[in-house]
């Protein structure tokens, strides 16, 4: 008797033992040979800027916590703040931050200052890593000259032109395909419904409302920089392209034109004050949004051409990268993979946070289209939009902030009607070359 | 000559704390100023150049545009706070009723951080969105564009800031005019001195040390004032609105150009401490009470 209990203990110990060592081994090892509880007890720094690639690190950053007992501390500011906080980390050297969200515009300087670890060597997980699906067009904007990756893209947009459908349908109007065909709504829309803007754009001084002139410039072949870094700013193309631009803000646009940034322009569109807006392709999903627009159901999106027959651009990109003097590089990686895994993309799918994403793995997904059903008046368009970008009218260079600062300083004098258009450019012009030649 | 050492021992202390707080950031603030260093070139580290930021600021059509509207922003806010603070409070200590309640409003827009103050402005202002565009055409007159005319953007900026420190003013005004002494007004009332006489020779003159005050914090308040801006204009539209502060920060925290935003700070410093000089050399902010009377 005492014998056959001896036995059923040992038996169900080695049950226990052998039960005990397969679920832990399946927790550990769930990305394919990757020790994902590796870094359990470390503390990740992440600085993030405001947005919604954001957003799914604050709704989901728990279950990244869980999965491998690594705690994110994060931290969420406008961009000019983030890459103060980021520059001054890295001129100290004191590694506070060990993840950075990474503006593609900053890619050259953060690069040239080798203030990014780069990548490419590091361990894949195969669940969680998403690189092989993202564009290779994408991965090059976020790669050095070297070769090497330095940070993982997050999101990407083009340009579109994001238009009221039922204003349009009203007064029979096609959705515009040219740059020419906004001007010549704007001028019907003006006529018919005079309690509408019929166009809005960033216009405001600072750097952040340079896309919207340096994009719309492209569509007339039209760049502030060619690619031997000359300043190209007082070309004829130029001179057209932005007396058109200039010509919609100031005719067709709010009055305070010349002071609006994407903020107040995005509560204008939502609250349906205004009819047209050319912005980037992020945009959509936050009009489209029946929480925070209250013409969530009317909008239309389509693509501009101009007269050299280019696409009017409106190139955004933000990755994550890791910073050089981070002391959890390894943990940081993981949170890199995780954040643009597949699985945290469908989940902001299903929660309707965003609807485009550089993996192209999501498009093809049984939840994007259940989740996007009705959203197709934009969701059809993101290949579109994303083969439409092209990198070559964007000023790659270190100093892009000063550079995009005094082209659209002068812009917006222009707009609030102070110069005119080719004095703007003049003084473009020279600012830029001055900046370019580190006077 | 013990106490005398003691009196010296105790002021160690404080006396540290001064030289590490306040005059070590200084001394390096000014050897940055005399270097050549861009935080984003960090290869290059700091290059002493000598005077060649000063040169450079004194050369700069930039600098001192910014340093003219900066000016501007200086005189008119200062000057329209002090008048309509100093007015109000001579108001406030006749009444006989609710003087309580009012300083107690009084205080809101002071306890309202300036950043906050200046995003609520920023939507107020909006020309089809902003309150105060919708209460100007409900009375009868076309919309203002606040921010978007570059006429108007620093006039709007100002606005803002007289409507936050008027309250200041007031208070700081109010408690002189009620610590003031009875006699001078009775003796002046016995020879006869009408009310503009009493003011002009009594009130004024018996408050000279509260208005050296109040103007030399505002003057420094001022000399200070970038949340205001930033976040309504950020200088723009074009650079109408960029006062000192401004493209002091643009230049420090934009470009990271530390050296020459450096050289920048030092010459707002000393230039707002030989302001403050000259409130405190010529209106005895710290002298006695009535001693500008005699």
């Amino acid at each position: 008797m005492n014998k056959k209990w001896f036995y059923l203990v040992a038996l169900a110990l080695i049950v226990g033992i052998i039960a005990a060592l397969g679920c832990s081994s399946s927790d550990i090892e769930t990305g394919d040979g990757v020790d994902r509880r590796a870094y359990e007890g470390t503390t990740l720094r992440v600085l993030l800027k405001t947005g919604y690639e954001t957003e799914a690190i604050v709704r989901y950053v728990d279950e990244f916590e869980k999965a491998t007992g690594i705690k994110v501390e994060y931290e969420v500011y406008d961009e000019p703040t983030l890459r103060n906080k980021f520059i001054l980390d890295c001129t100290s050297r004191t590694g506070t931050y060990d993840v950075v969200a990474t503006q593609f515009w900053y890619m050259p300087e953060y690069l040239r200052a080798g203030w990014l670890e780069p990548l490419d060597d590091y361990p894949v997980d195969e669940e969680w890593n998403s690189i092989s699906h993202i564009p290779e067009g994408l991965l090059e904007t976020f790669s050095g000259d070297d070769g090497k990756l330095y940070s993982i893209p997050v999101s990407a947009s083009g340009g579109v032109l994001i238009y009221r459908s039922d204003l349009l349908e009203k007064h029979n109007l096609n959705p515009p395909k040219t740059t020419k065909d906004v001007l010549e709504i704007a001028a019907v829309l003006k006529a018919k419904e005079p309690d509408i803007y019929p166009f809005i754009g960033r216009g405001d001084s600072s750097s952040a409302s340079f896309g919207t002139s340096a994009g719309w410039a492209w569509a007339y072949g039209a760049r502030v920089m060619d690619e031997n870094l000359n300043v190209t700013v007082d070309t004829p193309e130029m001179l057209e392209a932005m007396t058109d631009l200039v010509n919609l803000m100031k005719e067709f646009a709010p009055p305070d034109q010349a002071a609006i940034g994407w903020d107040v322009m995005s509560e204008l569109f939502r609250k349906g004050d205004v009819a047209m807006n050319f912005e980037m392709s992020g945009f959509p999903s936050v009009y489209a949004s029946p929480d925070v627009s209250e013409v969530h159901d009317k909008i239309g999106v389509t693509l501009l051409t101009g007269p050299a027959g280019n696409y009017a651009q409106w190139m955004y990109a933000e990755g994550l990268g890791i910073s050089r003097f981070s002391k959890n590089k390894d943990a940081a990686w993981l949170f890199l993979q995780w954040r643009t895994s597949l699985e945290v993309a469908l989940q902001e799918v299903k929660d309707g946070i965003r609807l485009d994403f550089p993996d192209t793995r999501v498009y093809e997904a049984a939840e994007y289209s259940a989740a996007t059903e009705g959203q197709e008046f934009f969701t059809e368009l993101i290949p579109d939009i994303l083969a439409s970008v092209d990198p070559a009218y964007w000023p790659g260079i270190a100093d892009f902030d000063r550079v995009a600062e005094a082209f659209q300083r002068e812009i917006s004098l222009a707009i609030a009607g102070n110069q005119t258009v080719k004095q703007a450019l003049e003084k473009a012009q020279s600012a830029i070359e001055a900046i370019v030649n580190g006077n | 000559m013990k106490e005398k050492r003691l009196t010296y021992l105790t002021l160690i202390p404080t006396a540290a704390v001064f030289l590490f707080l306040g005059l070590y950031p200084v001394i390096e603030a000014i050897w940055t100023s005399l270097n050549k260093y861009n935080l984003t070139r960090p290869w290059e580290g700091k290059v002493f150049i000598g005077l060649a930021n000063y040169i450079q600021m004194f050369s700069d059509a930039r600098f001192w545009e910014s340093m003219g509207r900066s000016m501007q922003f200086l005189v008119v806010s200062v000057g329209l706070t002090f008048i309509l603070g100093f007015s109000i409070a001579l108001l406030l200590h006749r009444a006989k009723w609710f003087k309580g309640f009012f300083r107690i409003v009084f205080l809101v827009p002071m306890v309202v951080a300036p950043a906050i103050t200046a995003l609520n402005y920023r939507f107020m202002y909006n020309y089809k969105l902003g309150i105060l565009n919708k209460i100007i055409e409900s009375l009868g007159f076309s919309r203002v564009d606040f921010l978007g005319d570059p006429s108007i953007a620093l006039w709007s900026a100002i606005l803002v800031d007289v409507w936050q420190w008027t309250p200041l003013v007031i208070l700081i005004m109010l408690a002189g005019l009620e610590a003031l002494p009875r006699e001078p007004y009775e003796a002046a009332a016995i020879d006869g001195a009408n009310r503009w006489q009493t003011f002009r020779f009594i009130t004024l003159p018996l408050l000279n040390k509260f208005i050296a005050i109040t103007l030399l914090i505002r003057v420094m308040d001022v000399m200070k004032v970038f949340e205001t801006i930033q976040l309504m204009t950020a200088g723009g539209p074009g650079r109408s609105s960029e006062t000192l502060n401004i493209y002091l920060a643009r230049v420090g925290f934009n470009w990271f150009e530390m050296g020459y935003a450096s050289a920048i700070g030092i010459f707002t410093l000393y230039f707002t401490l030989f302001l403050a000089w000259l409130l405190v050399k010529k209106m005895g902010a710290f002298s006695e009470v009535g001693e500008s009377i005699e």
